[in-house]
């Protein structure tokens, strides 16, 4: 059994556990302990003289060019009130239903969660606009936050989600490396576009199944009408256009005419235009819009960074041989090793947000699964599927701390456990469904 | 200092959005594809990336495992602060500019040009930028320092 590369994990989950920026924590520990290495003779210096080449990689790679641009487009339609103005417009038009607001809430958040793609945005977005109004209408607390909860982890799986984008570029190198190996020399690609399509069928499933569940669980509902959702209002006028801009992004990607990237471009463009119809586009908002989409752009490729330093000196290390041998101690065939890593990698969710697993753990296991002969889209939207479950499984789950944050008082956090739970089944139901049918990933 | 400078890349993001749409225009409505165009999107795009990396440091806005953080004291927060900033943040700082200058300097002695028909004739001046991101995390990490400690 390797034992080094055994001590540098450990050494970096507790180092992350002090709560030090993952970026710099990943990269810190992990070059401390290779100049510990180089004195004690199991790390070659000459591996640090490929970094600065692999941030220049990084710099240079064009599906990642999409982040930004996804990014703008998410924040704009947040900043501008777009997203606010389609949640109220659409609850009207369900206000004499019993679930109205609730289907409102389902419908716009898959429509935004395409849009920012990280969990704490999205969940302390909807947090805020729609969880008082729910409570007001009389919604029961336990249900209003399992939902605002769990909606707000739809941007992982959603197309077209930053997830999916970062989560492509992390598999297309695998399923390179996992080919390497096994030398085949007609090699096979996956591309971002791959898992935007793998992505529709389970996601709408994921969709389809929280509407289906409350609508019947609020049948029979005593609602409150609110004057707040009273009045006229053209939803069309509201819903089109942000509708339209997600299908025209995500139908060029699809169709192969756009790459993630230009199609990114196209939408940021088009949220802005969309502000400006709506009378909300000035410079404080593009101004605002670029500082919200430069920090957590930087954020993201730090942690990129981060992971790559990590990757380097853990392999330097022989943390490729530690893998290998993991995977020959897990008894029983593919499946057990697929299932152990969907485990692990469930259990490292409730610590790691989606970015880290992405490209600090992923990297590792994937090539040793799809040398297996597990097909690289499928793969990725099982553990795509199996992260966003993660973020909402009590009582690690990054959702549920998200909305405790901005959550009033009166929600206690035994609500949101409890209210979360069904929508956890039906996470667990599709992802049991595309397991056994993998035909459901187009 | 890192904070002005972060907030000076952050405002090239209507640049970038406007490269990538001058592409998509070129390629779609024209038919022509411009390898140089695309390309300096690519360097606006690591200008934003490392060029922010202090400010969103100042600002705190990089991700934590805060698990125990969130609820800690500010004293425990403080301490570890400055504990990551000398052991974490530095020691990569360190390596990462140290093995930066050769990389980059073996880029400028060549004059690279990009190896893309049609690309860009100063590659040199792209991995320069690799430096951004050193020097203005260690400005935050001072920064940082100085007004936990003063």
């Amino acid at each position: 059994m390797e034992i080094i590369p055994i001590i540098l994990i450990i050494l970096i989950c507790a180092a992350l556990l002090l709560g030090y920026p993952v970026a710099f924590t990943l990269a810190g520990t992990s070059i401390l302990f290779a100049i510990l290495g180089i004195s004690l003779d199991f790390f070659d210096p000459n591996l640090f003289k490929t970094l600065p080449m692999r941030i220049f990689g990084i710099m240079n790679n064009q599906t990642l060019l999409a982040v930004p641009l996804f990014v703008f487009m998410g924040v704009i339609l947040e900043k501008s009130g777009i997203a606010a103005k389609m949640l109220r417009d659409m609850a009207m038009v369900f206000r004499n239903t019993n679930s109205g607001l609730s289907i409102s809430i389902i419908i716009v958040g898959a429509l935004l969660a395409a849009s920012t793609g990280i969990v704490g945005a999205t969940v302390v977005t909807m947090g805020l606009m729609s969880l008082p109004a729910m409570l007001k209408q009389g919604y029961e607390k336990d249900f209003a936050s399992g939902l605002v909860a769990s909606t707000g982890t739809l941007g992982q799986i959603i197309p077209p989600s930053i997830a999916l984008v970062l989560l492509g570029d992390v598999m297309s190198n695998a399923y390179q490396r996992a080919q390497n190996n096994m030398g085949v020399f007609s090699q096979e690609t996956v591309s971002v576009g791959d898992l935007f399509v793998g992505a529709i069928v389970p996601g709408l499933m994921i969709v389809v199944g929280y509407l289906i569940y409350t609508i019947i669980i609020n049948r029979k509902k005593e609602f409150i009408r609110s004057e707040e959702i009273d009045g006229e209002t053209n939803i069309l006028k509201t819903l089109f256009p942000p509708a339209a801009l997600i299908f025209v992004v995500l139908g060029s990607i699809i169709a192969g005419i756009a790459t993630p990237t230009e199609a990114a471009g196209v939408g940021a463009f088009g949220a802005l235009i969309i502000a400006g119809l709506n009378g909300g586009a000035n410079l404080e908002l593009l101004r605002a819009t670029s500082y919200k989409a430069a920090t957590v752009t930087t954020m993201i490729f730090s942690i990129l960074i981060g992971a790559s330093i990590f990757s380097l000196i853990f392999r330097g290390v022989g943390g490729d041989l530690l893998v290998d041998q993991i995977f020959e101690m897990i008894p029983g065939g593919k499946y057990t090793a697929l299932l152990f890593i969907l485990i692990a990698i469930f259990l490292f969710g409730f610590i790691l947000d989606f970015i880290e697993i992405c490209y600090v753990i992923i990297p590792l296991v994937a090539p040793p699964l799809l040398m297996m002969g597990f097909d690289p889209v499928w793969l990725g939207i099982l553990m795509a599927i199996n992260l966003q479950t993660s973020f909402l499984t009590p009582p690690f789950g990054f959702s549920l701390f998200y909305l405790r944050g901005v959550a009033d008082q009166s929600i206690k956090t035994t609500d949101i456990y409890k209210g979360v739970i069904p929508f956890i089944v039906i996470q667990l139901a599709v992802l049991l469904l595309v397991i056994i049918f993998p035909s459901l990933i187009l | 200092m890192s904070d002005y400078l972060g907030r000076i890349f952050a405002r090239l993001i209507p640049l970038l959005l406007t490269l990538v749409l001058v592409v998509v225009i070129g390629r779609y409505f024209f038919g022509i594809g411009r390898v140089d165009v695309q390309e300096l999107a690519l360097y606006v795009h690591g200008l934003i990336f490392l060029g922010c990396a202090g400010w969103a440091y100042s600002e705190d806005e990089h991700v934590r495992v805060d698990v125990i953080y969130r609820n800690s004291s500010p004293r425990y927060k403080k301490l570890v602060n400055t504990f990551g900033t000398i052991f974490f943040l530095f020691p990569m700082i360190g390596v990462l500019g140290y093995y930066a200058i050769d990389f980059v300097s073996a880029s400028w002695s060549v004059q690279e040009i990009s190896t893309e028909p049609g690309g860009l004739t100063i590659v040199y001046i792209q991995k320069s930028f690799i430096f951004l991101f050193p020097i203005v995390l260690v400005i935050a990490g001072i920064k940082e320092l100085h007004n936990t400690w003063k």
